[in-house]
């Protein structure tokens, strides 16, 4: 199982906001849907989320509401706000700077480094 | 903006609803433990041993409580009255260390307090005297006296050479003894000389002041 810190820091808010931008999702459903999608590579513990979503809420990226699920019992669900919007695009922009720069390094010619 | 009227709406309920966000976020946790349950009994585990995988997964229930309640910030507020409290508490269980403790904080304000007084009174506080700023006071100054009272008869030459100053006045102690029936008591006075109260600024509400035709006394005639 992966733990928090199997994640590169700071990937977790990513994933969350990148989740729940699509339609507003409680912490059950937020860490099922992160399962699913990366084909189980990827298993958000509780001890990792729950924080995670409390910590982005009280930075003003998502806001919660107690709705019905789709159980029938009532659940807090999260969604994005416009600040988290934009939170998303600039951790999405850095995200991917920072994978381009390290597939740039760990794809060099090995050749190259012969010499 | 939008974002900060959010934050501080959540501080805010975070600090007055305590009670009513803690049960949330225990509502919030056990959610996902029922669904956690859920989840192993449709895959065929009995009832129970779904119960105690899903506790297990969830992996210490109160830390990740703790966890959350980090992450509102408003943790250190609550510390703050719950250590308050605690040495209240631990003050009142050791009435000695406690009244050192006040006797020591006593002492040193008081002292404090006493010294900066003082130097307010002598070195900070402005003289009660009109333009206070323009009078000086004379002194000869040797190696070995640093501070040397200038005696009445040099006082007399620099005054008839002064050039510089408004106005010059020589005092000098001189306390006397009022005795009659009882003890004899001891009067603070000083001797000073013509000028001494418009160097001060003071004038006279009756009559007038010195001058310098007082000061022998072949002419106190009245």
């Amino acid at each position: 199982m992966s733990r928090p810190s199997d994640l590169i820091q700071g990937t977790l808010d990513l994933l969350i906001l990148k989740t729940v931008s699509l339609e507003p999702k409680h912490g059950w459903a937020i860490a099922k849907r992160i399962e699913q999608v990366s084909q189980d590579v990827l298993q958000v513990t509780q001890g990792a989320l729950y924080p995670a979503l409390h910590r982005l809420e009280q930075q003003g990226w998502i806001r919660a509401e107690w709705r019905a699920s789709e159980t029938g019992r009532d659940a807090k669900f999260y969604a994005l706000t416009r600040a988290g919007r934009t939170q998303l695009e600039r951790e999405l922009a850095q995200w991917e700077r920072l994978s381009n720069a390290v597939g740039m390094v760990i794809r060099s010619d090995l050749g190259a480094s012969r010499c | 903006m939008r974002r900060w009227i959010d934050i501080a709406r959540l501080r805010v309920r975070s600090l007055l609803r305590r009670r009513h966000v803690e049960r949330e976020l225990d509502k919030e946790l056990r959610f996902h433990l029922e669904r956690q349950i859920e989840e192993y009994a449709a895959a065929g585990m009995p009832w129970e041993e779904a119960r105690y995988a899903a506790l297990r997964k969830l992996d210490g229930f109160t830390q990740i409580e703790e966890q959350c309640r980090d992450m509102r910030r408003t943790n250190w507020i609550e510390n703050f009255w719950s250590d308050l409290h605690y040495a209240l508490r631990s003050l009142g269980k050791s009435p000695g260390f406690t009244a050192v403790i006040l006797l020591t904080l006593g002492l040193s304000i008081g002292a404090n307090s006493a010294i900066f007084s003082m130097i307010h009174g002598v070195l900070l506080r402005r003289l009660p005297y009109a333009e206070e700023n323009r009078i000086v006071r004379f002194f000869l100054s040797s190696a070995s006296y640093p501070k040397f009272p200038i005696n009445p008869f040099d006082f007399l030459d620099f005054r008839a050479r002064n050039r510089s100053f408004g106005s010059m006045a020589i005092m000098s102690r001189s306390d006397v003894q009022l005795s009659g029936m009882g003890v004899p008591q001891r009067l603070t006075g000083f001797r000073v000389s013509a000028g001494y109260f418009r160097v001060l600024g003071m004038r006279a509400l009756h009559a007038r002041e010195f001058d310098t035709s007082d000061e022998f006394p072949e002419n106190n005639t009245s």
